[in-house]
């Protein structure tokens, strides 16, 4: 059975967090997946739902309708941002119909018309029910990981606000522990920070307290006993990852928590080499965690 | 007065809020900034102290975590106040901070939030989309119609 998935890659994905494509790219790849790729993309407006609301729910419904128009039932959005961005906007837009006329005027002028039939798949949600977790499992599993413990950053944007139908519970997810498990690995589906924020959302205007909120929830994480965090958001990866130095210092301890995509661990254990999945742009300690991941 | 901020996003009815501080009690930002309350957010808006929120700095410092509006026990939606806040600030010129501005001038002309860096590795190695094999990142084909939308939106001029 060939499978394809249309991908939406957004902004921050593909002008920094290099990783996160190449990785994506490549663990799709290898399980025999096609992607498709969204043409004529642009932002998903997500940055500008508080200053700009109305320009977030143009840009957001542009992402949707460009799939409806390229004849895609559903899109996985790899950004957390996005994906966020694109179901609540649909379901704001859902409970507007004055802002989707005004919405549909606009696109339009692009030959374009939302209709609010695309379905929005989170990363972690097509792992677990597209792909599937049976698939993956007989894919991918090693009992040998078993040994080795891991724990996982949502991200808010996955699972927050609740009130708008997600892909898991909001106040106890639990599909990222399960395709972390279905690699082989012991999966740490508790600890006491585990849904709060990275901080990622204040680097814009007041980034000493964002470093100070990742830094909390690093530690959190680290008294957690797992060997590893992985998350699917990229501004949590960049937080919990290439900041983790200035929180540290910022707050004058060190933790030093190895932090991943889930694609990258999930491409190490298809095979896939370190620099194949772009885990040279990782600036946590994961050494001891690769070298663990090699007996 | 909230009939304003209701209009610009909020699903939900600030009125309903009994101040029972669970929105506080769960929030990251209240736990490091002394003068950020969310409960208390939301009883200045009922009472109608809309100007002098609207010029606190503080509501520039919520992580927009959704944790109180996710914990409510009356569907009050705080951090939806307090994006509406910073709505309403931007809308009325009070505060327009400049990182958003430029970056909405950028997708007027590339399609996207962010310049497309030159990242360096743990060896200090550069790499770009092209060095890394990754497809070139191109702006959406009508970005002329798009850019236009987006600016005035936006309400930046260029
Ligand atoms: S949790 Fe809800 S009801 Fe309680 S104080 Fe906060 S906003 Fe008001
Ligand atoms: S959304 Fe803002 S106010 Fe609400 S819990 Fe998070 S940081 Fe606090």
């Amino acid at each position: 059975m060939s499978r394809k998935l249309a991908v939406y890659w957004g902004c921050f994905t593909s002008t920094k967090q290099y990783a996160l494509e190449l990785s994506t790219r490549r663990v799709l790849e290898s399980l025999g997946v096609d992607i498709m790729e969204l043409k004529d993309s642009s932002c998903c407006g997500y940055p500008y739902r508080g200053v700009r609301p109305k320009l977030w729910t143009f840009l957001a419904a542009r992402i949707m309708a460009l799939a409806e128009d390229q004849g895609y039932d559903y899109i996985v959005p790899v950004c957390n941002g996005c994906y966020n961005s694109l179901i609540k906007a649909k379901h704001y837009i859902s409970e507007n119909k004055k802002l989707l006329d005004e919405i549909n005027g606009y696109l339009r002028e692009e030959g374009l018309v939302y209709r609010g039939k695309t379905r929005v798949v989170h990363v972690i949600e097509y792992f677990h029910d597209y792909y599937d977790l049976k698939s993956l499992k007989e894919e991918v599993f090693n009992s040998e990981r078993r040994k080795l413990k891991i724990t996982t950053q949502y991200g808010c944007d996955a699972i927050r606000p609740g009130e708008i139908p997600r892909f898991d519970n909001p106040r106890n997810p639990q599909k990222f522990e399960n395709i972390i498990e279905a690699l082989g690995f012991t999966a740490i589906r508790d600890y006491s920070r585990r849904l709060d924020c990275c901080g990622a959302p204040l680097m814009a205007v007041n980034p000493e307290l964002g470093l100070k909120v990742n830094w909390l929830k690093l530690r959190s994480a680290k008294m957690s006993g797992a060997e590893l965090l992985v998350t699917t958001c990229q501004y949590c990866f960049e937080m919990m990852d290439s900041r983790q130095e200035s929180s540290e210092s910022i707050m004058g301890e060190e933790l030093g928590v190895p932090v991943m995509y889930y694609q990258q661990l999930l491409g190490l254990c298809l095979g896939l080499s370190e620099k194949e999945v772009g885990l040279n742009f990782n600036m946590s300690p994961i050494e001891f965690f690769l070298e663990e991941l090699k007996r | 007065m909230s009939a304003i901020l209701k209009e610009i996003i909020g699903l939900q009815d600030p009125d309903v809020c009994y101040q029972c501080r669970r929105c506080t009690s769960g929030c990251p930002i209240a736990y490091l900034v002394k003068d950020f309350r969310p409960h208390r957010i939301v009883a200045m808006v009922n009472l109608g102290f809309i100007e002098e929120v609207l010029r606190a700095d503080f509501i520039w410092d919520c992580t927009r975590c959704y944790k109180c509006t996710e914990y409510c026990p009356q569907r009050v939606a705080p951090s939806d106040i307090v994006l509406s806040l910073q709505a309403l600030c931007v809308e009325r010129g009070i505060r327009f901070p400049d990182e958003y501005r430029n970056m909405i001038l950028r997708i007027s002309r590339t399609g996207f939030s962010f310049e497309e860096m030159e990242v360096a590795d743990r060896e200090m190695e550069i790499y770009d989309r092209k060095s890394l094999g990754l497809p070139p990142l191109t702006p959406p084909s009508k970005i002329d119609i798009v850019g236009k939308i987006v600016l005035s939106l936006g309400g930046i001029k260029e």
